[in-house]
């Protein structure tokens, strides 16, 4: 799992009123070496909760480099491109193998097996 | 003197059609290394493409017609029989060349009989009593029926000329109507035969089928209904016999058999309700004992004993009784519909995984379209993704997959795709993300229409404003786009649709998955009970109705 695809899901556990972002602990991660395309991050930034992105990668340890706030599109700045290469690291490149996620208001578990997070809910959940 | 090598060869050759006759006659046969009057002749079977005549021509001389000679169907060896050992036999024609294929021949040990192989290879139940009426019978019911069809038209079969006693047979639901008998009662000729055969048969025939087939003549393979005839099934041959067909529906295996003019055929068991019988149209046939047969005018007699009680045969999946097996369709809660889409849907695709991506492979081009038809660099989400066929497709383009199946989302894994497991019904998503979405042959899998409908809106719900959803769908209707008649619509719009996993050869197991189709206009209705979306196009593609959407 990409922290990109973490960055979009919630709990959607039964009566949640918030279950943005699900708790992540991971026992396996692997980096995975992916083309950087400037216009995908571009696109991607306004669509991201910068926080919970910013919190992810800290817990992996992969956040060093990381702007505190997401960086504003269409302002030329300095070394844009390099802090765009360093999202498109935390973004796509980062993967999450073996390791759980959590609904942040029931503490329902879910489990990430092969890099693929198993978010089925029983029928009465 | 053979050589070390061809030794070598010739020994595999025979232990692996003792082998195959072992299969068939269940218990092992050994080479023996007395004569004995069963000799194994390997290599000159109908895999082959060898005949009777040829091992004939081989073993020269006057061939004694006291010798047997039998070809089991697809095999790579035949049985020669005799009435005492020869000892000379074996020696004289092993190793020579037979049509450019070397004879690999040698006596078997065991008590194997032509009758015992033949009908160890039958399908259960079915029985062949020869010349159960006599020459001067048969001539004068062969002449009878001829005469009586002289006048007859033929409204339902192209192929062949039929006549009805009892109760007219309807070809259009191949059943009789029970409250309409004929006021003919069967030929009195028929009735002497049915005198001759009583202590043949367990029924008492109400229903005569008379089918005049000519040379080059046939009848498609089909099982006699269960639910309006009983349990046995009787054909008379007058005239000339032929080779019938009998087909495994399952394992496919297909036997023939041969049915001399003037014997009895009775289906019974397996013969009459599970394995297909079917006559091909051609003008010769080559009989179990490899000989070719040339056709002449076959009068065959159908008789069968009506009944108006429901079938309560073992072999569901030919009987209509019983729905073919399939389950029935019957939603009156929450719980019953994930209950069928549990049970013929989630389950059935995490056993078939591995052959079910076998089968999806080519990506369909209106969906490769839709996904061009996107901005570069955009986001997508694939519902239902499947074996992820589409989550490559554009190297610019970023489709993550979610799929109800984790057997089916390793599979994606393995093709280094991006995924996730959920159920369509609740996606664990923010909204207003994607710039596209896919759903494909996926909603048509929710068995109700609230359920599609809330799944609509859970896909429309990713979009950001802007965005654009694909959804594809089985239609009801299979074949509006190509012109192609004869395959009809399906009968109802819930259905179960089988699919069947071959273990090996013999066996396949059966599965059934669940599916709504839709009618015509039946999909964009339900994307207009969505809120904020636009319906862009509607159209169909390959019995599918394929419907594209924005979000406002």
């Amino acid at each position: 799992m990409k922290l990109l695809t973490h960055n979009m899901m919630k709990s959607h556990c039964k009566g949640v009123v918030n279950g943005f972002p699900l708790k992540l602990s991971s026992t396996q991660v692997e980096l995975k070496e992916v083309e950087f395309n400037a216009d995908f991050i571009t696109r991607m930034l306004e669509r991201l909760e910068w926080g919970a992105l910013v919190d992810a990668a800290g817990q992996l340890g992969v956040a060093d480099g990381l702007p505190e706030m997401a960086p504003s599109s269409g302002k030329e700045e300095e070394d844009e491109e390099d802090v765009l290469r360093k999202i498109h690291h935390v973004l796509l490149e980062v993967e999450i193998t073996e390791g759980e996620l959590e609904c942040p208001e029931t503490g329902r578990k879910f489990p990430i097996k092969n890099g693929i997070p198993d978010m089925r809910l029983n029928e009465d959940e | 003197m053979a050589s070390k090598v061809n030794q070598k060869k010739q020994h595999r050759n025979i232990m692996k059609c003792l082998k195959h006759l072992a299969d068939i006659v269940g218990h092992t046969c050994t080479p023996s290394t007395l004569p004995t009057p069963v000799v194994l002749l390997g290599n000159a079977g109908h895999a082959n493409s060898i005949g009777a005549s040829d091992v004939k021509e081989l073993v020269g001389g006057a061939f004694p017609s006291s010798y047997r000679l039998y070809f089991p169907p697809n095999k790579q060896f035949s049985l020669l029989f005799t009435p005492q050992p020869v000892p000379t036999l074996v020696g004289d024609i092993n190793l020579q060349k037979i049509k450019e294929v070397t004879l690999y021949c040698c006596y078997v040990t065991e008590s194997v009989t032509m009758e015992t192989v033949a009908a160890s290879l039958r399908p259960p139940g079915l029985h062949i009593h020869p010349d159960v009426v006599t020459v001067e019978q048969e001539q004068q019911m062969f002449q009878f029926f001829l005469d009586s069809a002289a006048g007859t038209t033929q409204e339902d079969l192209k192929h062949r000329k039929t006549l009805h006693y009892g109760y007219q047979f309807n070809y259009k639901t191949n059943s009789v109507d029970l409250d309409s008998p004929l006021s003919e009662g069967f030929p009195e000729c028929v009735r002497n035969v049915m005198e001759g055969i009583r202590k043949l048969i367990n029924i008492v025939p109400d229903q005569c089928t008379v089918n005049i087939y000519q040379p080059g003549q046939g009848i498609p393979k089909h099982v006699d209904t269960h639910s309006i005839f009983t349990q046995e099934i009787l054909s008379l041959s007058l005239g000339s016999g032929v080779v019938m067909e009998f087909r495994h529906p399952i394992s496919g295996t297909v036997v023939p058999v041969h049915l001399p003019a003037r014997s009895l055929t009775v289906m019974s068991g397996e013969s009459r309700y599970l394995w297909q019988h079917g006559i091909t149209p051609r003008k010769q046939d080559v009989s179990e004992e490899g000989d070719v047969i040339s056709r002449g005018i076959r009068v065959s007699l159908t008789l069968r004993q009506c009944t108006t009680e429901p079938c309560r045969c073992v072999y569901p999946s030919q009987c209509d009784s019983q729905n073919y097996g399939k389950p029935r369709f019957s939603v009156a809660s929450e719980a019953d519909a994930a209950k069928i889409e549990g049970e013929f849907v989630s389950d059935v695709y995490e056993e078939i995984a591995d052959h079910f991506s076998h089968t999806r492979h080519s990506p369909w081009p209106g969906v490769v379209d839709f996904l061009n038809s996107l901005p570069s660099r955009s986001l997508v989400l694939d519902v239902g993704c499947g074996n992820g066929k589409y989550l490559g497709v554009r190297e610019d383009v970023l489709v993550i997959g979610n799929d109800n199946s984790a057997n089916l989302l390793s599979i994606c894994r393995e093709r280094g795709h991006e995924t996730f497991a959920c159920n369509a019904l609740s996606l664990p998503v923010r909204g207003g993300l994607c710039d596209g979405v896919i759903c494909i042959a996926m909603l048509h899998h929710l068995s109700t229409r609230d359920r599609r409908i809330r799944c609509l809106g859970n896909l429309a719900s990713l979009l950001r404003p802007g965005g654009r959803c694909l959804v594809t769908v089985w239609a009801q209707e299979q074949h509006l786009d190509d012109g192609e008649v004869g395959r009809r619509e399906f009968a109802a719009q819930d259905v179960f649709v089988d699919w069947q996993k071959k273990q090996n050869a013999a066996e396949a197991e059966l599965f059934y998955r669940y599916y709504h189709v839709f009618r015509e206009g039946e999909l964009e209705d339900l994307v207009r009970e969505v809120k904020g979306v636009e319906v862009e196009r509607v159209t169909y593609e390959k019995a599918n109705w394929c419907c594209v959407f924005r979000r406002a």
